[in-house]
């Protein structure tokens, strides 16, 4: 008998129960994908004999890892299929992959002339070029680009920041630094009314989450490798706003760029967790505006589900008084980050998404909270509603000197 | 995080169970490893307010002196501490790893309650396919409260319901009235 498990990701342990396939949103509107069981452990016993056996089509799983959250056997189906992916997929549209993927040298380049790179992206003309030569879907609109970075925003506050005793290091995100500081101040704003002083990372690149979905394996594990190096120099909780990026540093890397992180684990999280476990021990209070008033819908993102965490940014909305909070039933978007973006997958990623934006419409809500970035686009393109993240209507509801003055010690 | 009452879930009875805890106004976490049929079910719960950790399992007990559950994390949860009043253990059987075996025996890996088998392994089916099989009836050990012994004394706050249950015993309804009332 086998004692000891020498496979990646648990294959061997699956039992052939299918449970993953029914739950998986891209076989059921995608015929050309071959699903979870099949692009996974099934196909992982032939790859593993011949890397001939690779299937180009396991490049439309959308790593919402709803497989994985289903299995009853544990078996990691998602990380399997980014594995592969990394190792054997060839793309036909190398250079649109790596426009794509790269967000912080787009984002670089952008942003000194935000307003012309906005105005040529939204054209008609751009988006059919762009949709013919680089095959970007001209359904798409790209997020805005801000003229001013995040990190140059709170540099320029870093004097206000350092005179807060305590402190919190943050991990702003691609999104937030390049196209929503906004995001970004939200969170300052919330946290210096903690008591909290906000600090950036000594080094920080993008997460590598759009590398990894787009086979770019060696610049994912650069960027890795420099985030990874801050995260052990803070010595202050790092906080994120994005689920995403923290899924991926918390578990991806090691899962799929097989870089070590149980030493960080700890101490990269969501604002809203810590912010919550912080109130529950007692250590901050949050004292809300008397005459707010928001009727507003929460959509547990794919990867938040996948940490389990939505629970956090729940119940601190359900906290603010005059929140009238509708919970979503789980379902994805369908974006997935630059997977929606890509001409051949547009009318998938529209079509995993539906019954949740019917969910949305029918919930009679003025605005959507939700922890991902990405969902946001998605969200606000499919269902014309604003898309907020969690930190914003906090820092939004709470009265900010009565706040400061409750948690000033 | 406080509740009233943790469901380790997995068995098709823990979402009843789970909504029946709502129903009677009582706030409730069911966490569960695996989807199974009843999938309406757990959505029905979570937009009622339910609490619901699906893809998850409670990875330790934290145990009060008296031999009762103090606290539960999860493996998402890892350092969170989820108290309840009541718990409920209604893991399923060997599908959902409510019920763990190996050559030398079976166990219960969530609480490590005292669980009922044939000690000699080669009884623990029969040839015949369509018989009944022996092992179908291991399961956990309960009082007459449903409470599940640990070394042959009862977890006083932690009621088993369902698949997991010796003897195949049928008791949801049952469950779900103790919780209730408690």
């Amino acid at each position: 008998m086998q004692e000891n498990n020498i496979s990646i990701a648990e294959f061997e342990n699956c039992q052939k129960c299918n449970i993953c396939a029914e739950v998986c949103p891209m076989m059921e509107v995608n015929p050309l994908y071959p699903g979870p069981k099949q692009a996974g452990p099934d196909g992982e016993r032939y790859r593993l004999k011949d890397p001939a056996f690779f299937d180009n089509a396991l490049k439309y799983c959308l790593n919402c890892k709803r497989c994985e959250v289903a299995c009853p056997s544990g078996v990691k189906i998602g990380d399997i299929i980014a594995v592969n992916k990394l190792k054997y997929y060839k793309s036909e549209h190398k250079m649109r992959d790596t426009a794509l993927a790269s967000t912080d040298l787009v984002g670089s380049l952008a942003s000194p002339f935000a307003p012309i790179v906005n105005g040529v992206l939204s054209l008609g003309v751009t988006k059919s070029v762009m949709d013919g030569v680089l095959g970007v879907s001209k359904h798409r609109t790209f997020p805005k680009y801000s003229s001013r970075k995040f990190t140059s925003w709170l540099r320029r506050h870093a004097h206000e920041q350092n005179a807060y005793p305590r402190k919190v290091t943050y991990f702003h995100g691609c999104y937030v630094n390049y196209n929503y500081p906004q995001l970004g101040k939200d969170f300052v704003k919330l946290m210096n009314a903690c008591g909290y002083g906000v600090m950036l990372l000594e080094k920080e690149r993008c997460c590598g989450v759009a590398m990894i979905a787009n086979a770019m394996g060696e610049k994912a594990r650069k960027s890795a490798l420099v985030n990874l190096a801050s995260i052990r120099k803070a010595d202050t909780p790092v906080l994120t706003t994005s689920s995403t990026c923290t899924f991926t540093i918390r578990d991806e890397y090691e899962h799929v760029l097989g870089l070590p992180t149980s030493d960080i684990r700890s101490n990269l999280m969501l604002a809203t967790r810590w912010l919550y476990r912080q109130i529950e021990d007692g250590k901050v209070k949050l004292i809300f505006k008397e005459d707010y008033s928001r009727k507003l819908a929460y959509h547990t993102a794919c990867h938040m589900q996948k940490m389990g965490w939505q629970q956090y940014s729940v119940q601190l909305l359900q906290m603010i008084p005059g929140l009238q909070l509708t919970l979503l039933e789980q379902h994805c978007c369908g974006i997935s980050g630059t997977y929606g973006f890509k001409k051949e997958n547009y009318e998938y990623s529209q079509k995993v998404g539906a019954p949740l934006f019917d969910d949305i419409r029918n919930a009679g809500v003025e605005a959507v909270v939700t922890d991902c970035e990405t969902c946001k686009w998605q969200i606000e393109a499919s269902t014309g509603l604003p898309v907020f993240n969690p930190v914003s209507i906090l820092a939004e509801a709470i009265d900010f000197e009565k706040t400061k003055e409750a948690n000033a010690q | 995080m406080k509740y009233d009452v943790i469901i380790a879930g997995g068995d098709s009875a823990d979402v009843k169970i789970a909504m029946a805890a709502l129903q009677a106004g009582k706030s409730c976490c069911l966490v569960a490893e695996g989807r199974l049929s009843g999938e309406g079910g757990r959505n029905a719960f979570a937009k009622a307010g339910g609490v619901l950790l699906l893809g998850d399992r409670i990875s330790s007990v934290e145990w009060a002196e008296d031999g009762s559950v103090a606290a539960v994390h999860t493996a998402n949860l890892d350092d969170e501490r989820l108290v309840a009043s009541v718990y409920v253990l209604a893991a399923g059987r060997f599908f959902t790893r409510g019920l763990v075996s190996d050559m030398q025996g079976i166990s219960e890996p969530v609480f490590g309650t005292d669980v009922q088998f044939e000690p000699d392994r080669s009884k623990w089916c029969v040839e015949d396919f369509f018989a009944p099989q022996p092992f179908e009836s291991f399961g956990v050990i309960t009082d007459e409260d449903r409470h599940p012994l640990k070394n042959g004394k009862a977890i006083v706050n932690l009621y088993a319901a369902g698949e997991i249950l010796a003897g195949g015993v049928d008791n949801i309804e049952e469950i779900c009235r103790r919780i209730i009332s408690a």
